[in-house]
C-alpha cells in the first residue's frame, strides 16, 4: 500500500474541498539539545521518559517557554499583562508580509527608514516579519549579536496597525545592549512578537501570505514555542 | 460567529496525563532578570492534546519531525458516535456510516463525547477502535485520526492493534482532542495538526484548530 503522504491531496482546501495548490513553507528552527537559547534560559532537553513498556517510546521534554521559534505575550515583560492562553485563535493565523532589510552588521539598529517602504502592503492588523537573514548564524556566537529595532523603526510599526511583529533573529530588542524599548512598546499596545523564525528568504517581500503561529494552550503562561508555516 | 474552534484541552499541572507518562510541571525559570518573566516547562511528548508518529510505536518508525507540513493541514470531517459506554469497543460499522464524506488523504475525527471527563478517573475508561474499525478507516485511506479520548486503543486492557494497524501504514494519529461537538458531522473542515519541530521525536503537544475551507486571506476575516 502507497503512504498516504505520498498519496494526493493533504494541504490546505479552497470552499469546494479542492486543493489550494499552494507550498507550506516551514519558519520554524528545529528544537534540539545543542539548540541557540536565549543567554540564561533553560537548556532544552529530551530524554526517554522512565517506565514506558516496549515498543512504545514516549519522550519527557524540558524545554523554556521562549525556546526555539517561539510567541511572547505582554506578561513575559509586564506584569499582569496579557498570558498565551488569552488570545482569540484570529490572533496566530493571520495575514501578512515579509519585509527584507539586507546588508545589516553585528548589533545594528535597524531604522525606520529600512521598513517604512516595505510596510505598503500591510493588511490592517495583519503580521510584519522582518528579514534579517541572521538566520544564518543559528548556533553560533554571531547569532547573539543580531540587528534590532530602533525606538523610530517600532513607531513606525505601531502606527502600521500591525498586530504581530517577528524577527529570523533571536530577540527583537538588542541581546548585546540588553535594550527593552522594542518589547514595552509593541506589548503596551497588545502587539505580539515572534522571534527565531528561519527561512524568510524563501518568501517574497510585500506580498500577502497567510501565516499560522499558533501556540500551544499553556495556562498563564509568557510566551510558547510554535511551529510557524506560511502558505 | 468565529472562525476558527479551538479543539485543544488547555495544558497545565494537574492535567489528565496517560498512566505513568511524565507529570506536567511548569515554574518560572531560574535567574531570569526582572522584569523578564520566562517558564522552565517539563511535559511529555504525548502530554495533552498531541499527535503520534511511527516510532511512537515502532522503533525504526518516523519521528515527528520527518514529515511533510501538509500532513498535519489537511482537510477532514467529524464522525460522531454518541451514546458509547466506558471501555466501549467502536465497531466498524460505526465507523464506516460517518465515512462518507471524506476525501481521500483526509483527517477523521472520532467524536465519543469522552472530553468531558477530562480530569476525572472515567477519562481513562473511554471507548476505543476495535481492530476491524480500525482496518475501516485504513480502507477509507484517512492520513490522519484523531479521537476526543486520551488513547484510540483500551487503556484499561492496555491493547496496542489501533497503534499497531494505523502507525503500520503511516496514518497519523492525534488523541485527547476537545470540542468536537461544535463541529457539524459530516462536512469538510480545515484541520491543523502541527506538531513542534522536535528533532527525533516520536510525538508532540499540538494547538489543534479547525476552520471552514477557503482562502482566509480573500474572504477578509483576518482584517
Amino acid at each position: 500500500m502507497t503512504v498516504p503522504g505520498e498519496r494526493d491531496i493533504p494541504g490546505v482546501f479552497n470552499e469546494a474541498g479542492g486543493l489550494v495548490n499552494k507550498e507550506l513553507i516551514d519558519l520554524s528552527q528545529p528544537i534540539e539539545p545543542e539548540m541557540t537559547v536565549f543567554p540564561g534560559d533553560p537548556i532544552p532537553h529530551f530524554r526517554p521518559a522512565d517506565g514506558v513498556e516496549e515498543p512504545w517510546k514516549v519522550a519527557e521534554i524540558k524545554i523554556g517557554s521562549a525556546t526555539g521559534t517561539h510567541f511572547d505575550c505582554p506578561s513575559h515583560l509586564l506584569p499582569g499583562g496579557k498570558t498565551v492562553d488569552r488570545y482569540p485563535l484570529a490572533r496566530f493565523i493571520l495575514p501578512g508580509i515579509v519585509i527584507s532589510v539586507p546588508g545589516l552588521e553585528d548589533d545594528q539598529a535597524i531604522s525606520e527608514a529600512q521598513i517604512s517602504n516595505g510596510l505598503i502592503n500591510l493588511p490592517e492588523g495583519g503580521a510584519v516579519l522582518i528579514q534579517t537573514n541572521w538566520d544564518q548564524y543559528w548556533k553560533t556566537e554571531r547569532y547573539l549579536r543580531h540587528p534590532w529595532l530602533s525606538p523610530q523603526a517600532v513607531w513606525k510599526l505601531v502606527g502600521s496597525k500591525t498586530s504581530l511583529v517577528g524577527m529570523d533573529a533571536l530577540n527583537v530588542d538588542s541581546t548585546v545592549q540588553a535594550t527593552d524599548h522594542v518589547h514595552r512598546i509593541l506589548f503596551e499596545r497588545d502587539i505580539l512578537t515572534l522571534e527565531n523564525l528561519t527561512n524568510l528568504n524563501r518568501l517574497q517581500p510585500g506580498r500577502v501570505y497567510q501565516f499560522s503561529f499558533l501556540p500551544l494552550r499553556w495556562v498563564g503562561l509568557d510566551a510558547s514555542p510554535i511551529r510557524a508555516v506560511a502558505w | 460567529m468565529s472562525t476558527f474552534f479551538d479543539l485543544s484541552q488547555p495544558l497545565q499541572p494537574g492535567m489528565t496525563i496517560y498512566p505513568g507518562d511524565p507529570v506536567p510541571s511548569f515554574r518560572p525559570a531560574e535567574g531570569i532578570g526582572e522584569p523578564w518573566r520566562v517558564a522552565d516547562l517539563h511535559l511529555g511528548s504525548h502530554t495533552g492534546t498531541h499527535i503520534d508518529s511511527a516510532s511512537h510505536y515502532f522503533p525504526a518508525g518516523k519521528n515527528v519531525d520527518q514529515y511533510p507540513l501538509s500532513r498535519f493541514i489537511l482537510p477532514g470531517i467529524v464522525l460522531p458516535l454518541p451514546g458509547l459506554a466506558d471501555d466501549q469497543s467502536i465497531s466498524a460499522e460505526q465507523v464506516l456510516e460517518g465515512l462518507g464524506q471524506l476525501p481521500k488523504g483526509g483527517a477523521v475525527l472520532i467524536q465519543t463525547g469522552w472530553d468531558q471527563y477530562w480530569n476525572t478517573e472515567r477519562y481513562l475508561r473511554h471507548p476505543w477502535l476495535s481492530p476491524q474499525a480500525a482496518l475501516q478507516l485504513v480502507e477509507s485511506q484517512a492520513s490522519l485520526v484523531g479521537i476526543d479520548a486520551l488513547n484510540v486503543d483500551s487503556t484499561v486492557r492496555s491493547t496496542e492493534h489501533v497503534h499497531r494497524l494505523l502507525l503500520g501504514k503511516e496514518i497519523l494519529i492525534v488523541e485527547n482532542l476537545a470540542h468536537l461537538s461544535a463541529l457539524q458531522p459530516g462536512r469538510l473542515y480545515q484541520f491543523s495538526f502541527l506538531p513542534l519541530r522536535l528533532a527525533g521525536l516520536d510525538g508532540s503537544p499540538i494547538r489543534a484548530v479547525a476552520w471552514e475551507p477557503g482562502s482566509l486571506i480573500e474572504r477578509g476575516e483576518n482584517a
